[in-house]
């Protein structure tokens, strides 16, 4: 491990980041560090490339050009199983589940990773195998009732109401034990009371020591839940920085605050 | 657990009525005891197919799997003078690989793509096997294959050979333990792990990507398990009827493997089995309406999509549950 | 060479009308028609059975063919797809019934036409020798009303109501039916379009390759390929697709055994699958 300016390791460098799409770069030149444990959030107006950056961290696209860097090794050319194996999982918006699995199946499932025995020793039900499956139920319980989802453990996810399978999907993510846990969107059309709770459940998260990286919309929650932002802008960083520096920031304010009301719907 | 109790316990019961009962009851029949062969041959090969249904891929190149293994153990025991017991595995083993290394490429398309290009497969299979040369035999095939000879280990006769005994029957219970451990086999799959893995590529695989499944991994895990079965279907195909022909799998018997799926119960690991014992055996019932067939197979067609379509096992039997979605779909309907 | 080259291109020409028909009922209802080669069957034996039995000109048969299937088409659409793919939007739902639509129109012409080979003798006579090469005028002839027939075809795509409607379908469901578009009335004339070109194409060959009642498949298989090749969807990827699949058969047909050339063929589309596997003209998907 490289040690960053201010001398704390980073677990997430992001150096030089561009992709093209065709004629249009999605994400240009992009740098940031995100260091262990923190809340670090992506924003920008619809279009800036937020999703692109995600995709790309989570190896799911190849960057044109530029790195991404986790503890120390780089993620590029690796498939989303091996960026997940290292301990970089991503959520997906609420549509993205296993629409016939429970709850429980689901989370089950996402225990993939922490899974030791190997696929023939799952099959012929090994001592190794029994023992996972053991663990993944307790661990199951665990995040679902983190997640307060356990009275819903047997209900399929197809039947679930949405506020629930927003959690669904960080439960899974959760199963997946991460380092670096990527939420996209986590605030996305909920109400003050919702957003709080859900606030307070990322700070839950990070409390265990995992270390948060955001992607949203949604300035307010953003601005309380945040150690440090960056802003994209067309593929662009414009800015970054604690979320005082950020809402002072004059390039920000002309490319994103100026019109969040119509970006908000508020 | 219990669900998986009461299922084994329905397996044991299945098993003696069709390991004790049937062989008795049918002993001076040939014909009768062909029938059930033929029907557990072609449950192992539709078990294949449905096991490809679990990872949401519609497999229509199952006929090209079941000619691959037929003809391979022809050629390893006419030409190659190898032992019908060493035939078996190698033809099972074979039609996996070849599934794994075509499935390297055919695996990433998904629905109508997979549909075609394994349609594509029954006919591409079946017309490199007629422009095979003196090796398959080209439009006459391979025939005179010799019945399955003695097995021993250390001079203990484990199977007697086929010809010394009652063939028919013999034959009966070798279709019998190859459908059985085929069972056993995608049971224990489903059981296990991998058979959520299996439907959680199913419902979304960049998901499953995200939670670090190898989606290529199992994908061909279970294709080649698929192609497994299908090989040894056709290997015991060319054993029984001791020869083997281009023809003898097209792309109608891979659309037939399909519908017997459905028609027992794409959510049941003895949907496909279901299917075959009854769609088989009611065609040699209705000798007479053979000149039908291909009617009535087309009206069970539609009639199963139109009024039934998660299948017969769907009516009752819960205790055959196994994993999916459609079973669980009509409970909560109902309920 | 030359003469290869010119049967590649009146095969394509008719392979495209088949492949149009396919890829349209795709774009529309997201079924894959199989009994699409069947249909094409069908509308030969139409031809056979207007021209030798009843004695009437070709064009009547011509006519009555695109107008049968068409017919075919409207109620399979409307007795069978529509009802299961209203209650379940499962591919495998729409593809067994689809398999099933194939195996009943096989074993109806097998009952009603029987078993035997059947083709027409050419409609006209002559001989035409354009470099090199010498085509008979009735596969002149059939090319060119193939080739009048994709015009319109396009034209009526491009130009009319229907057609616009119908390719507004095929690019968003949801949001032509929020405009108002009736989707399931349209949704029927796409079947009862793609049907009788299946028809057409059948009318049209049945002067140059006889048909039998046990060909469909073998026909759907070569439809499956063009639309594949081309990409799914996509009426210029049908239309490449049909002559690269129809210059390929000529030419292998010209210079290799004719089971050989199909299994280059397939080698070759498998390779080229999994190279691209939108086609050539199909959009990334996955």
């Amino acid at each position: 491990m490289k040690p960053d300016r201010n001398s704390t390791p980073s677990l997430l460098d992001v150096k030089g980041l561009t992709r093209r799409f065709g004629g249009l770069v999605a994400v240009n030149d992009v740098s940031f560090s995100v260091k262990p444990g923190e809340i670090f959030t992506v924003i920008g107006p619809n279009g800036a490339g937020k999703s692109t950056m995600f995709k790309l961290i989570g190896a799911f696209i190849r960057p044109t050009s530029g790195d991404v860097v986790f503890e120390g090794k780089s993620l590029v050319g690796l498939a989303p199983h091996q960026a997940a194996a290292r301990g970089v999982v991503r959520t997906f918006q609420e549509t993205t589940i296993y629409r016939e699995m429970t709850t429980m199946e689901t989370v089950r499932t996402a225990f993939h990773l922490q899974c030791r025995a190997t696929s023939l020793g799952a099959f012929f039900n090994t001592r190794q195998a029994r023992a996972d499956e053991a663990e993944a139920n307790r661990a199951a319980e665990e995040i679902l009732e983190l997640l307060q989802l356990q009275h819903v453990r047997h209900e399929q996810a197809k039947n679930l109401p949405h506020g629930y399978l927003r959690a669904l999907g960080i439960a899974m993510a959760l199963a997946a034990r991460p380092k670096l846990l990527m939420l996209d969107e986590p605030f996305a059309g909920m109400n003050p009371e919702e957003t709080d709770a859900a606030v307070q459940m990322v700070r839950r998260i990070r409390d265990q020591g995992i270390t948060v990286m955001l992607v949203e919309h949604d300035m307010h929650a953003v601005m309380r839940i945040s150690d440090r932002i960056a802003v994209l802008n067309f593929g662009r960083k414009i800015a970054e920085g604690t979320p005082q520096e950020i809402q002072n920031d004059q390039n920000v304010i002309d490319a994103y605050l100026g019109q969040e009301d119509e970006e908000l719907g508020i | 657990m219990n669900d998986t109790k009461s299922k084994l316990l329905a397996y044991v019961a299945f098993a003696v009525l069709y390991l004790v009962v049937v062989p008795l009851v049918f002993s001076g029949s040939p014909y009768a005891l062909g029938v059930f062969s033929m029907s557990a041959a072609l449950s192992v090969i539709a078990l294949g197919v449905w096991v490809t249904f679990t990872i949401g891929r519609i497999n229509l190149g199952q006929a090209a799997f079941a000619l691959i293994g037929g003809f391979v153990a022809a050629i390893c025991i006419t030409r190659l003078g190898l032992s019908f017991w060493i035939a078996l595995p190698v033809a099972g083993l074979v039609s996996a690989g070849v599934g794994v290394l075509l499935g390297l490429g055919i695996l990433r398309l998904r629905g109508v793509y997979f549909a075609m290009i394994t349609i594509s497969l029954s006919e591409a299979v079946r017309l490199a096997i007629l422009n095979g040369g003196s090796l398959t035999g080209g439009a006459t095939g391979i025939t005179g294959i010799p019945v399955p000879g003695e097995l021993s280990l250390f001079g203990l006769v484990l199977i007697p050979d086929f010809a010394s005994v009652n063939t028919h029957r013999a034959f009966y219970f070798l279709s019998a333990f190859l459908l059985l451990a085929s069972i056993l086999l995608v049971w224990r799959l489903m059981a296990s792990r991998l058979g959520r893995v299996f439907a959680s590529l199913q419902q979304g695989q960049e998901l499953s990507q995200s939670l670090g499944i190898n989606i290529t991994k199992y994908r061909l895990i279970a294709f080649s398990v698929s192609c497994f079965l299908g090989g040894i279907g056709g290997a015991f195909f060319a054993a029984m009827q001791q020869s083997i022909y281009p023809g003898s799998f097209v792309v109608a018997d891979s659309i037939s493997f399909t519908l017997y799926c459905f028609l027992g119960g794409l959510a049941y690991v003895a949907g496909p089995i279901v299917g075959a014992f009854l769609l088989t055996i009611a065609f040699q019932l209705l000798h007479e309406f053979q000149q039908y067939q291909q009617l009535v197979y087309a009206l069970l067609m539609i009639g199963i999509m139109m009024w039934l379509p998660n299948g017969l096992l769907s009516l009752r039997l819960p205790t055959f549950g196994g994993r999916g979605s459609a079973s669980r779909e009509v409970t909560r309907n109902e309920a | 060479m030359e003469q290869a080259l010119v049967n590649g291109l009146v095969l394509g020409m008719n392979y495209a009308l088949i492949a149009l028909g396919l890829t349209m009922i795709f774009s529309l209802m997201n079924v894959l028609n199989f009994a699409h080669g069947q249909m094409y069957v069908l509308g030969g034996f139409i031809t056979y059975y207007v021209c030798t039995s009843l004695g009437l000109p070709y064009f009547v048969a011509i006519l009555a063919s695109i107008a049968g299937l068409a017919v075919v088409g409207l109620v399979f659409e409307l007795f069978l797809f529509r009802p299961v793919l209203q209650r379940s939007a499962r591919e495998e739902s729409s593809m067994l019934l689809a398999a099933g639509t194939a195996t009943l129109l096989e074993s109806l012409i097998l009952l009603f036409f029987g078993e035997k080979q059947r083709g027409i003798p050419p409609v006209v006579s002559g001989v035409f020798e354009v470099g090199g090469a010498f085509i008979p005028a009735s596969r002149a002839l059939v090319f060119v009303i193939a080739l009048a027939s994709i015009i319109a075809f396009m034209l009526f795509m491009r130009y009319t109501r229907p057609g616009r409607a119908l390719r507004a379908i095929a690019q968003d469901r949801e949001v032509t039916a929020l405009q108002g578009v009736n989707i399931q009335r349209y949704s029927a004339l796409g079947f009862m379009i793609g049907a009788g070109l299946a028809g057409l194409a059948g009318s049209l060959l049945i002067t140059v390759l006889s048909v039998n009642s046990g060909m469909g498949t073998s026909i759907s298989v070569k439809a499956f390929i063009m639309v594949m090749l081309g990409g799914a969807g996509v009426i210029p990827g049908a239309i490449i697709g049909a002559f690269v699949l129809g210059l390929a058969e000529a030419f292998g047909y010209a210079f290799i055994p004719s089971s050989m050339t199909y299994l280059i063929i397939f080698v070759g589309l498998i390779v080229f699958l999994i190279i691209r596997p939108q086609g050539v003209m199909g959009k990334p998907w996955g």
